[in-house]
């Protein structure tokens, strides 16, 4: 593993900055050395501002995976809108031609991409980390019954070979102490209409929350922060937990010192 | 490829291999916005290979959420959600995008991010011992120079 950027996305640090603390304080109880990235710039958002042209979101997330690789890093994502834009554009640059093009366009700011850094999820990361490593640091086990929401864009171009988004984050889950009654693969939150079709997108979200209400889980875990937001702040009828608050609880952090007040559902 | 303009519907229909379509509907029996009045993927590529799909602002690839569950199920490895995707490009080009979506662009262009970095994030972020969010004007430059090369450099509207 080289070492690490934190690629903290705009959502996050933005909105819902409770869940960049709750992240760090992973990364720093399990004794992970990262630097912010500096100069990052939105990766760009797959689903809105793709939808306004394809070319603006390559060249954007090629600079960033360029900037990393120049800087001998590898990218951790805490978005799964991040982890799909980085690690799709990663993909596409495999292929030598579209390397080239692309190339062309960063020229004029001195960049090149070679096609060496990884693009980690959160959760792929520290479960690479290994169980040991992570159960050593358990401090207070949550014993809870949860539902399982990976997002839809969790299971796009992963940097492993027989990546299984839902085992590693049941893997985690279960080394937080806690107990998955429901799993939400295919589930989707309605996020991606929020704002531009809002009827559409609560139906669906409302589905999935009656999903995982009916499974009797009291709680949903995500790694995606618009499916937190989607849950905690429109959703309002089972609390939602983001992946990295989970494991900090799990990890001894104090619900005060990463911001669990600031949820609107508890 | 010209990549200085968005593709048109028969190129997006080529670069697309829309032939191999085989109308199973496995695309639109997954799609979890299709059950609720939405996007019906199928019938959006079987319009794409006829040249017939709408490009308005009402059309449905607006409709979409973008969840690719569509994509992971086709047998014949047609990408319903990315062929959506193309399509949204055309019509964008045509001004049909929605607000929502060009304020996020706004965002970006003028700060880097595509979520506003308010005075209720500067408290949070203070209360939980977060460093301050900085807009890098260095950072959002290069991007717009970036974005200059490319449809979405094209700023008439603003
Ligand atoms: S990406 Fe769009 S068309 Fe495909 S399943 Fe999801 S909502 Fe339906
Ligand atoms: S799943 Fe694939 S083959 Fe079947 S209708 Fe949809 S696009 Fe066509």
């Amino acid at each position: 593993m080289n070492e690490i950027y934190l690629y903290t996305g705009c959502l996050i640090p933005t909105r819902l900055p409770h869940l960049e603390r709750a992240s760090t304080f992973v990364l720093d109880a399990l004794g992970v050395d990262y630097e912010r990235m500096p100069g990052q710039t939105c990766c760009v958002e797959p689903i809105g501002l793709r939808s306004l042209g394809v070319e603006a979101w390559m060249v954007g997330a090629a600079r960033i995976l360029a900037m990393a690789e120049r800087d001998g890093r590898d990218l951790l994502t805490l978005c799964n809108g991040c982890y799909m834009s980085l690690s799709q554009a990663r993909m596409l640059l495999m292929d030598l031609d579209e390397r080239a093009r692309v190339n062309r366009v960063l020229e004029p700011i001195d960049l090149e991409y070679g096609g060496d850094v990884n693009v980690w999820n959160v959760a792929e990361f520290v479960h690479a980390m290994g169980k040991r490593k992570f159960k050593d640091t358990v401090r207070s086990p949550q014993r809870r019954q949860v539902a399982l929401h990976p997002g839809c864009h969790m299971t796009e171009a992963p940097i492993m070979d027989g990546f299984d988004a839902l085992s590693i984050l049941e893997d985690i889950l279960t080394w937080c102490g806690a107990e998955v009654v429901c799993w939400g693969e295919g589930m989707c939150c309605g996020g991606g209409l929020s704002g531009v079709d809002d009827r559409i997108s609560k139906a669906v979200m409302d589905a999935t929350l009656t999903t995982y209400r009916d499974s009797g889980a009291g709680t949903v875990i995500t790694p995606c922060p618009f499916c937190f937001i989607q849950f905690d702040v429109r959703g309002r009828s089972l609390p939602a937990l983001f992946l990295t608050q989970l494991m900090a609880l799990a990890l001894g952090a104090d619900e005060e010192a990463i911001g669990l007040r600031y949820h609107r559902t508890r | 490829m010209e990549l200085n303009r968005p593709l048109e519907v028969d190129e997006i229909a080529r670069a697309s291999n829309l032939d191999r379509c085989t109308g199973c509907h496995r695309c639109t029996r997954v799609c979890p916005a299709s059950e609720h009045g939405g996007v019906v993927p199928h019938q959006v590529v079987a319009e794409t290979q006829e040249g017939t799909v709408d490009l308005s602002q009402d059309s449905m690839i607006w409709k979409c959420l973008m969840c690719n569950i569509c994509s992971h199920v086709c047998p014949v490895r047609i990408n319903p959600s990315y062929l959506i995707t193309l399509l949204r490009n055309a019509s964008a080009e045509r001004g049909h995008a929605p607000k929502r979506y060009m304020e996020a662009r706004s965002m970006v262009r003028s700060s880097g991010r595509s979520f506003p970095n308010t005075r209720l994030t500067s408290k949070m972020r203070g209360e939980l011992g977060l460093p301050p969010l900085n807009d890098d004007q260095e950072a959002v430059d290069e991007l717009l120079m970036l974005w200059s090369t490319t449809p979405m450099g094209d700023d008439g509207d603003e």
